[in-house]
């Protein structure tokens, strides 16, 4: 068996231009093997990305960002103003007037009623005094007034 | 690591924090736009999507707690960022996600910043159709030459699933390229 040290192999063969090292620089290998084929960017724009465009996003974004929480919470504070003015003005509008009231405003002078009006307000049931005043009523009324039964019978 | 430790430190640190993300931008801009591009597509978009990233990065570094690498972190953000920008996008102007994708990859034919032969636009075209996941997975190792390891750290995918989605997004792009070539 021929062992493999009795083969003279020339490890120094393959040989490469002078200072090739030196001119390869790692930047240029990625982005040759980054940028796909075809697809371009504008020129110097790489350059013209800097960090103040970044940080000029950030403020735009932070004001946008108020900006939306400011409406939103506007938005919401203004729902709240409404429910509560439309509370109001529901138990500000219902027909629990006190008396007081109702004579103010019928000492206003306010309401002018015709005689049709009035006529239309009550009925024939209201006319009959017999539902007002009873006989026994008027039997006291005339004991505890003043005139003379026998007066009043001769006349 | 050393380094990618300081920086971290540095970005927290108030006094040497404009600083730090100067490096930080100036380090990680071009990868992370290529990052963004090759899934959105079209330059604005990626420029916008861009600049969030590095918003939620500035925002986010002090909650990082250095429990994966700052650049898979930060991969990790802007595949977010990415995604959700073209689910609105779809949301707003599209029937489907599918359809909003099919559209993108179209409309590189009249993108100024794009200057790919037709086959790299039907490439493009076959890539849109991919499933979302098999679609990040080709970009990352295929294009990226990124580590299976990384990639599951960033997408947070087992490393098991996502050769699996490797090798089936790889089969179907051979697969429609060759009925290309047939025609």
């Amino acid at each position: 068996m021929i062992s493999n040290k009795n083969i003279l192999i020339n490890k120094k063969r393959f040989k490469i231009p002078e200072g090739y090292f030196n001119s390869v620089k790692s930047s240029s290998i990625k982005t040759t093997l980054l940028k796909p084929k075809g697809f371009q960017v504008p020129v110097k724009y790489f350059e013209n990305l800097d960090k103040q465009q970044i940080f000029n996003r950030t403020y735009i974004n932070k004001v946008k960002y108020i900006k939306y929480n400011f409406y939103r919470v506007t938005a919401i504070a203004a729902m709240f103003i409404g429910i509560i003015f439309l509370s109001n003005y529901f138990d500000n509008n219902n027909n629990d007037f006190n008396s007081d009231e109702i004579i103010y405003y019928v000492n206003q002078d306010i309401l002018f009623l015709e005689d049709t009006p009035y006529i239309e307000m009550l009925d024939s049931y209201d006319f009959n005094y017999k539902n007002l005043i009873s006989e026994a009523d008027i039997e006291n009324y005339f004991i505890e007034s003043s005139f003379d039964l026998k007066n009043l019978i001769f006349e | 690591m050393k380094s990618e430790l300081k920086l971290i430190a540095d970005l927290k640190d108030k006094s040497t924090q404009d600083h730090a993300f100067e490096k930080l931008l100036n380090q990680y801009k071009q990868p992370l736009y290529w990052h963004i591009r090759k899934i959105v597509l079209n330059h604005d978009d990626a420029d916008d999507v861009l600049q969030n990233t590095f918003v939620k990065i500035f925002r986010g570094i002090k909650k990082f707690k250095g429990d994966s690498k700052l650049y898979t972190w930060m991969y990790r953000i802007a595949t977010n960022e990415s995604l959700n920008f073209l689910k609105l996008k779809a949301k707003k102007y599209f029937h489907s996600s599918e359809e909003m994708m099919k559209t993108l990859a179209n409309n590189l034919k009249e993108d100024p910043y794009f200057n790919g032969d037709e086959l790299q636009i039907k490439l493009q075209i076959i890539i849109s159709k991919l499933p979302e996941k098999q679609k990040l997975v080709f970009q990352m190792k295929y294009e990226q030459n990124m580590k299976f390891k990384d990639i599951s750290e960033i997408l947070g995918t087992s490393v098991g699933a996502l050769k699996a989605s490797y090798h089936i997004a790889v089969k179907k792009i051979k697969n429609e390229i060759g009925k290309i070539q047939t025609f």
